[in-house]
């Protein structure tokens, strides 16, 4: 489905991702790790066309959106939800998830959509005329993926959905995650928090200075400890680097 | 009773006036981080867009240069955005208000080099002028029309804001715009909107403003524009209902200043008003409505 071919992400004199390829097959969740400033948020960021490329190409099915705008490869079928979630929070829940509807003409299937994804998020139907500032952290978190998700995309892209979440909501929220699959959307999960995006991914990668470090089955590298430390640098039992973050949510 | 009925009447024609102009200001600002100093000639561009049809349609009835001067305002927006701001869009805020102050000069003096800078004569319709009775209070038509359409206008603006796709892009994109681009509304779209709704509302003003001036000048857009600034800044700067709050509340403090203030002073009225604003600002410097940081805007 996407297809990221030897692609680099350039700041000024500073290359965040060097020549990075990565595929994502359809109905698949791929999760995307590694540590802070790794370059993860610039790849996708690339994908989706909100920063510029600087080298190589970047494929949906066989279009090419390399240096598309986010508003057409949106209306193709792929969709992001940022790093800190950016809900429009002077809107209601109820204006957020219009807009995540708003290139669809159907409006019978946004219905219907809009009904059957309150029901697997609940709390966004009792809050759903509140000022999406006043949401938790979790509740934003829940609402930036359905807003996503109300554009009916072919590929969603998640960056950080566990980022400042209570541990016990980090694991709700990958559970919902890992139902979207089922709503006939493939998954590309960005994570510092491996051990829990590992429990629900098919396959992984591993970012680091802007390169890939490892890819493979997300079981290989939940499953050997050695592979875990070596490229994530965390012990297995300790699990996310970002506990700090997580305390306040 | 009467006076005060009719100075009632003044502080809101003149505040909805400034309400029109500032709410332009901010919805350009808010969407786009402009502080679009080019606004006040949209306004100019109207009168002189209602001149030349004057002298060289030859109306029968003033009526029908109203609408074209509305849509001149709006048109004006349009090929502002598309010919000046947009190629600079991503550049340094500073750009943006450089190149709107050259946009500024460049049509005051064209109108000056092309046409002259005394004003011209552009005639609005005479009901404009007429009184009407009520009880015993005479008002003439012009301020209650200013009243009622700026009333209208900002209700349209409401049901805009609220209910269409492209009004809650314009509110979202007004804290997040990139956001607003991954829900794959078109950034081009959103602005345009955003100016040409500006333009439709300065063209209002401009109406009003020319009813009462009865001419077209090279400088006619900047008194009120300054005028405007101040209430947005006042209201809080890219607040939208603040600049509406702060357009009727310069409205009304410049007409308590004109009742209170002795003959003797009664000129430097403007003085007076600026005065109290500054004071009011030092009070709260981030404006009425004006938020110093956004909650919940980023956070992790």
């Amino acid at each position: 489905m996407l297809s990221v071919d030897l692609l680099s992400v350039s700041y000024g004199a500073i290359r965040a991702v060097r020549e990075v390829s990565l595929r994502v097959e359809e109905g698949e969740i791929v999760a995307l790790l590694g540590p802070n400033g790794a370059g993860k948020t610039s790849l996708i960021s690339a994908v989706i066309g909100l920063v510029p490329v600087a080298s190589g190409k970047v494929m949906l099915g066989d279009v090419d959106i390399t240096r598309k705008k986010p508003e057409d490869i949106v209306r193709l079928g792929v969709t992001m939800t940022p790093e800190g979630r950016h809900i429009f929070g002077d809107l209601t829940v109820d204006e957020n998830l219009r807009l995540g509807a708003a290139v669809r003409k159907d409006k019978a299937g946004v219905k219907k959509d809009l009904d059957e994804l309150l029901a697997m998020f609940p709390i966004l139907q009792e809050r759903y005329n509140s000022r999406a500032q006043t949401l938790s952290g979790g509740e934003q978190q829940q609402l930036a993926i359905v807003r996503a998700m109300m554009s009916r995309p072919k590929l969603l892209m998640l960056d950080e959905p566990s980022l400042g979440l209570a541990p016990q909501l980090v694991e709700q929220i990958f559970q919902l995650i890992s139902t979207l699959r089922d709503r006939g959307v493939t998954l590309l999960v960005v994570e510092q928090n491996a051990h829990e995006a590992l429990l629900f991914a098919d396959r992984a990668y591993v970012l680091s200075t802007g390169q890939i470090r490892f890819e493979g089955a997300a079981g290989e590298l939940a499953g050997s400890e050695d592979l875990m430390a070596h490229y994530l640098g965390i012990g297995a039992e300790t699990g996310a680097p970002d506990a700090a973050d997580a305390a306040k949510v | 009773m009467e006076y005060v009925v009719q100075q009632a009447l003044n502080a809101l024609s003149i505040g909805g006036e400034y309400a029109l102009l500032a709410l332009g200001l901010a919805i350009v600002f808010s969407v786009m981080g402009l502080v679009n100093f080019a606004h006040g000639e949209f306004i100019t561009i109207s009168g002189y867009t209602m001149y030349a049809l004057f002298i060289f349609a030859a109306p029968t009835s003033a009526w029908g240069l109203l609408p074209i001067g509305i849509l001149a305002s709006i048109t004006a927006a349009v090929v502002f955005e598309r010919l000046a701001f947009r190629p600079i869009r991503n550049a340094p805020a500073t750009t943006g208000l450089l190149t709107a102050f050259g946009l500024s000069i460049i049509v005051k003096n064209f109108f000056v080099t092309v046409v002259a800078t005394r004003s011209k004569a552009v005639p609005t319709p005479e009901f404009f002028t007429e009184m009407i009775t009520i009880g015993t209070i005479n008002i003439q038509v012009l301020q209650i029309l200013e009243g009622a359409v700026t009333g209208v206008a900002l209700m349209l603006l409401l049901i805009l804001l609220r209910h269409t796709n492209i009004g809650l892009a314009m509110r979202a994109a007004s804290t997040d715009f990139n956001t607003v681009r991954l829900m794959g509304i078109r950034a081009n779209q959103v602005v345009l909107a955003a100016f040409a709704i500006s333009g439709f509302l300065a063209g209002l003003a401009a109406i009003f403003i020319i009813a009462r001036r009865g001419a077209a000048d090279p400088f006619m857009g900047f008194a009120p524009v300054l005028k405007a600034f101040v209430a947005a800044v006042l209201g809080g700067f890219g607040s939208l209902a603040g600049a509406v709050v702060g357009g009727f509340a310069l409205g009304i403090a410049e007409v308590v200043f004109q009742v209170v203030l002795p003959e003797s002073i009664a000129g430097y009225r403007d003085a007076f008003v600026f005065l109290f604003v500054g004071g009011l600002l030092i009070l709260r410097p981030q404006g009425i409505f004006g938020q110093s940081a956004q909650f919940g805007d980023k956070e992790g």
